[in-house]
């Protein structure tokens, strides 16, 4: 019985997804985990691969289609039924209702096994027999490391012999999760995959391949289709201005002691960046004003026990928010290592969709581009967002008393609906204090609403 | 402080009892004794595990209160249940054996010295938290009287039970439903090391309970057929119908409270006063002195039980030690829902 | 067939092994006064019609003495049905119940048997600190009590009858506010889950736990009124999109293991609901039990949701607070999946 290649459900917010390549052609062999092709979520590109062995046939949708989710893109055959192969599209085409219902068994079937957030896909499914096998310390511990990952992520880690270290956490304090596990299993087959195709050949770049087009067409007036990225920050930024009243706070801080405190860590051979201290100042005001680390969801205002913020990030075709967890449980430095990893990844496109999601506020930072100060729109369904201006040297009155220093302007937007002005000034010089005195951010608390 | 006693006792031959009834009591308190000090002796030896609570001085109340009771009727007994178990006519065997926990134990390893009992006898096991045994015992009593049957139950307990809750609640129940009950208090004077006189407020304890609405009654513990007397009145009313009796038996231990008691709290006088005054040489004189038994039966019967509690110490040496894993079974009765 | 409340249930049950075996007897605290109300909750009302007070005996204020002599009655031979009006006067028959009935049976080698039942209704209903715990756990603690939790009428019938005919001591929590809303006793605030109870002798064995609502991304596990609570939150949570699966494991000991194992193999997540302290308790124990034997089934740390560690208030609004509910069960939920 021939199987079908699913488009599975990726964690993104739409129904539809862009097949950007196939990387197998009709009648081409597949090994199992092979990647097939390649689709574009609102959040990342990923890869679909095969979970049989087989030959590929009846692809149905091609580069460029916007797909529905569970839609069958293609099917794969034993080398008896390809060899009849008119004969078993025909069959398959036939049972059309029959396989519309397969379709939905195992989706469901999927997101049985990772329950909850499905990114789809799990590669194999999960048998499981507890207290079969001793608690064996996983590979991660055997070098000295400890990951954190849930018991179900660790089963399957062994199952596939996978380590733990490669892998990257969604979950709360960046717990790998079953479904991490299964990304990675993905995510590995599909970056074999793209080093290949772009070793046969430089014009197939996977990644954001409509920027080059786009870049060039500017002058001459020719239309270019957004890219799937495009259209959902057009979306999402239509959708908060036209739905948020925002309203907005601005503060000018003198962040003289900050630059100074930099400086002398960095001369002890700590480099940390100016956008962890952000984060952690961030995270303690959030934990001390939760009203502002909440979303308003069906007329009810949720408020959220953990802080996760996400950092805006500029890429070649638009705006990445990569989201780092749990922040006010991690501390300055860890945080540099956490933002620059992070940044490069999401450079590198290898940004897998749970970490783009699951943000309680979000800081957007222009400083690098010389901007002094800006407002920025609020991410849904977050309350509020931080725009962060350019350090720069200014000028401060104390008193009568006149003094230069350096300077940063932080704007506050804020979704009036949750958020009333004085709760967000509260809010917003609560980090003004904590950059003013910024070795109160070097200190350690474990941050705990609950 | 107990009353003036003299060296006699209730005349033995008014009881109307045979000499082999008299033999029998006799001989249990022989028993008990001889058990007691073998006990002791294999303790010092460290022979057993655990801790013991001795009754050696205080025979007469078992034997006195037991003798006409039969195997179906249940007494409860406390942490010190020596004297009671032999009294009710348990084994040595299996009361020797349960000291050096083996299977073969009345309790099978699992009760050891505080929890000595057996159903066949009558003997629930003795129960080692002070005065819990009394509203049990009323409970049984209870259940008695349901069945229509004319069983009855006896509580025995020492002057320390009786600032319990537990044995306030326990009397008064078979007061208001008129039970077969017979409450027994053993007062030895200490509740481990502390004097009566300090925590009771009344004379007697007797006259304190009476309260409650019952016949009570203070005599002569170490005089056996006192005892037997007493106790021989509330066994009639409880068979007939007529509710329960409390007995309040003065007494005193020739040991200390337990294994590790260096008895250094004794009034000088009181101790030699009841020392001088062992029931069991009491009893013996008596016996002979009314001529219901002679001396050379007493010395028979003397040299049965030394023989008796040596045999008993050799079977329980050889008994079966229990696995580890026996500990797990038993721990409920419908064994399929057990978990 | 009949519907029946869980007050009727219980009622019935007791009525039907009196009838069957005459060494069954209630006593209790105002059990069957004469123009009384038939224990504190009407379980017990009426029944001294059929079986007269004999076998329904009302006892003096004394829970200490009762629970003694109901242990005393079963080593007697018969069968008694022991009550506390409210579960947290249990405390005063402490000694009797965790010393005396549990131990005995096994002090004794094996060769005393205990049958007895014992009663008790908990749960919080506005009455302050003294008449609202929720006690099972202290019982659940000690080897040689069984302890049973029924939530339905047809549980509750079944149940009892198998406590009854247990040899061991059973320990029966009834929840106040399951009972059923009829009646001048019930309370304020009381569910009705009535529900069909056959006519016909039957009894639900202990140890197998009842799937209250079938659900594939998270477990809970809740017991007697806080089934219906973790109901209402999964009813909610099925419009998020979530699917919760609901155990009422019935019967606290022995414990449905398997059946616990089994959901959270299916759903890989685990919130546990109850109505006593969060603090060392039950839902600890059954952390713990899946933490030891099933933790590779679980993709996230598991939940407890429990009354806060305080004794319960008497104000509605703090009582409200302290005892879980429908919302702080949704919290929970959705904290596990994130």
């Amino acid at each position: 019985m021939a199987e079908e290649v699913i488009l599975p459900s990726l964690g993104q917010t739409t129904n539809e997804l862009t097949i950007i390549e196939w990387f197998k052609k009709d009648g081409d062999i597949v090994k199992k985990g092979d990647v097939l092709l390649e689709v574009e979520t609102d959040k990342a590109v990923v890869p679909v691969e095969a979970y049989v062995e087989g030959i590929l046939k009846d692809i149905r949708h091609f580069e460029g289609d916007l797909v529905e989710v569970g839609s069958v893109l293609a099917l794969i055959m034993t080398v008896e039924e390809a060899s009849g192969s008119e004969k078993a599209i025909a069959v398959q085409q036939g049972a059309g209702q029959d396989a519309g219902q397969n379709v939905d068994q195992k989706t469901d079937q999927n997101a049985d096994s990772i329950s909850g957030h499905d990114s789809g896909k799990s590669s194999a499914p999960i048998i499981l027999s507890y207290m079969s096998k001793a608690a064996s310390s996983p590979m991660s511990e055997a070098a000295g490391d400890y990951i954190l990952s849930s018991p179900l992520a660790k089963q399957m880690a062994r199952e596939q012999a996978i380590d733990l270290r490669e892998v990257q956490g969604s979950g709360r304090d960046g717990v790998i999760k079953a479904n991490d596990v299964a990304d990675y299993v993905q995510n590995r087959q599909g970056q074999k995959n793209q080093q290949n195709v772009l070793n046969q050949s430089q014009t197939s770049k996977p990644f954001a391949p409509t920027s080059d087009s786009n870049g060039s067409a500017i002058g001459t007036g020719a239309k270019t289709k957004l890219s799937k990225m495009r259209k959902t920050i057009a979306e999402r930024l239509t959708l908060s201005k036209q739905t948020i009243p925002h309203f907005y706070l601005t503060v000018h801080i003198d962040v003289s002691d900050l630059v100074r405190l930099r400086e002398d860590l960095k001369q002890q051979n700590v480099d940390v960046s100016y956008n962890s201290f952000l984060f952690r100042a961030s995270a303690l005001a959030l934990f001390k004003f939760p009203t502002i680390n909440s979303s308003l969801i069906d007329d009810c205002i949720v408020t959220h026990p953990e802080v996760h913020i996400g950092l805006a990030v500029e890429v070649e075709d638009g705006l990445r928010v990569p989201v780092i967890r749990s922040v006010g449980q991690k501390m300055v430095w860890e945080l540099t290592g956490i933002l620059k990893e992070t940044a490069e990844r999401v450079k590198e496109g290898r940004l897998s969709a749970a970490e783009s999601s699951g943000g309680t506020f979000t800081i957007s930072s222009l400083g690098g581009f010389g901007i002094d100060e800006f407002s920025a729109i609020i991410n849904p369904p977050e309350a509020a967002i931080l725009a962060v201006g350019r350090i720069s040297k200014r000028v401060f009155v104390y008193g009568d008393e006149v003094k230069s220093g350096m300077g940063l302007s932080l704007t506050l937007s804020v979704d009036h609906r949750v958020v009333d002005g004085a709760m967000a000034g509260r809010f917003l010089n609560e980090i003004r204090e904590l950059l003013e005195h910024p070795h109160r951010l070097l200190v350690p608390s474990n941050l705990n609403l609950s | 402080m107990a009353n003036a006693v003299s060296m006699k006792i209730s005349s033995v031959r008014e009881t109307g009892l045979d000499s082999n009834v008299l033999g029998e009591m006799f001989r249990r308190m022989l028993r008990i004794r001889q058990y007691e000090d073998a006990v002791n002796f294999l303790f010092l030896q460290g022979k057993l595990a655990g801790t013991i609570h001795q009754c050696q001085g205080q025979e007469a109340v078992a034997v006195g209160s037991c003798i006409e009771l039969g195997d179906d009727d249940y007494i409860t007994t406390t942490h010190r249940p020596a004297g009671h178990c032999i009294a009710k006519g348990m084994t040595l065997h299996s009361m020797m054996a349960e000291m050096f926990g083996k299977l073969e134990g009345c309790c099978q390893g699992k009760g050891g010295s505080m929890h000595l009992g057996d159903m066949d006898k009558g003997v629930i096991p003795a129960i080692a938290i002070v005065g819990a045994g009394v509203p049990i015992s009323s409970g049984v009593a209870l259940g008695f009287k349901m069945q229509k049957t004319k069983k009855l139950a006896m509580a025995f307990f020492g002057d320390g039970a009786v600032n319990e809750g537990a044995f306030h609640e326990g009397i008064n129940l078979a007061v208001v439903w008129k039970l077969p009950a017979i409450f027994i208090c053993e007062n030895n004077f200490y509740g481990a090391s502390t004097h009566i006189s300090k925590v009771i407020g009344t004379e007697t304890i007797a006259e304190r309970t009476q309260s409650y609405g019952l016949p009570v009654e203070t005599l002569d513990g170490n005089d056996v057929i006192a005892v037997y007397n007493s106790v021989k009145k509330a066994v009639e009313r409880a068979r007939n119908g007529e509710g329960p009796t409390f007995i309040e038996c003065q007494t005193y231990r020739r040991t200390g409270h337990s294994r590790s008691d260096p008895n250094k709290y004794r009034i000088q006088e009181e101790e030699a006063y009841w020392l001088s005054r062992d029931p069991i040489v009491l009893f013996r004189k008596a016996l002979i002195e009314e001529k219901m038994l002679s001396e050379s039966e007493i010395v028979a019967i003397e040299t049965e039980v030394t023989k008796e509690v040596e045999a008993s110490i050799e079977y329980a040496r050889a008994c079966t030690d229990p696995q580890p894993e026996d500990a797990l079974i038993g721990v409920y009765s419908d064994a399929e829902e057990g978990n | 067939m009949a519907k029946m409340s869980i007050v009727e249930a219980l009622r019935e049950g007791i009525r039907e092994e009196m009838r069957r075996d005459e060494t069954v007897f209630c006593l209790g605290e105002d059990i069957d006064v004469p123009g009384g109300f038939g224990g504190a909750f009407t379980v017990t009302l009426g029944l001294s019609t059929e079986f007269g007070h004999e076998r329904i005996l009302d006892t003096p204020i004394s829970e200490a003495g009762i629970f003694g002599a109901a242990i005393g009655a079963a080593i007697a031979g018969m069968r008694p049905i022991v009550d506390v009006q409210y579960g947290d006067f249990l405390f005063c028959a402490m000694d009797q119940i965790c010393n005396q009935a549990a131990k005995l049976t096994y002090m004794s080698g094996g060769k005393l048997k205990i049958p007895l039942v014992m009663r008790a209704p908990v749960g919080a209903t506005t009455r302050g600190a003294q008449h609202a715990q929720s006690l099972e756990a202290y019982f659940c603690h000690v080897p040689g009590l069984k302890v049973i939790a029924p939530s339905t009428a047809y549980d509750a019938k079944g149940m009892i009858k198998a406590a009854i005919r247990s040899n061991d001591p059973v320990l029966i929590f009834e929840h106040k506010l399951l009972y059923g809303s009829k009646g001048n006793r019930s309370e304020a605030s009381s569910l009705s889950p009535t529900g069909e109870v056959p006519d016909e002798d039957y009894i639900v064995p202990f140890g197998k736990a009842a799937i209250r609502r079938e659900g594939k991304h998270v477990t809970i596990i809740a017991k007697l009124l806080m089934v219906y609570k973790a109901l209402q939150a999964a009813e909610e949570l099925a419009k998020e999109g979530i699917e919760v699966e609901v155990i009422d494991p019935r019967s606290l000991v022995p414990f449905d293991e398997e059946a616990l194992f089994t959901s959270i193999a299916k759903t890989h997540h685990l919130v546990i609901v109850e109505e006593d302290h969060l603090g060392w308790g039950w839902g600890a124990e059954i952390a713990a039990l899946v933490a030891e034997k099933a933790i590779y089934y679980l993709d996230a740390p598991v939940k407890r949701v429990a009354a806060r560690d305080v004794p319960i208030p008497f104000a509605p609004i703090m009582e409200n607070y302290v005892i879980p509910d429908a919302q702080r069960i949704k919290a929970a939920v959705r904290e596990v999946l994130i």
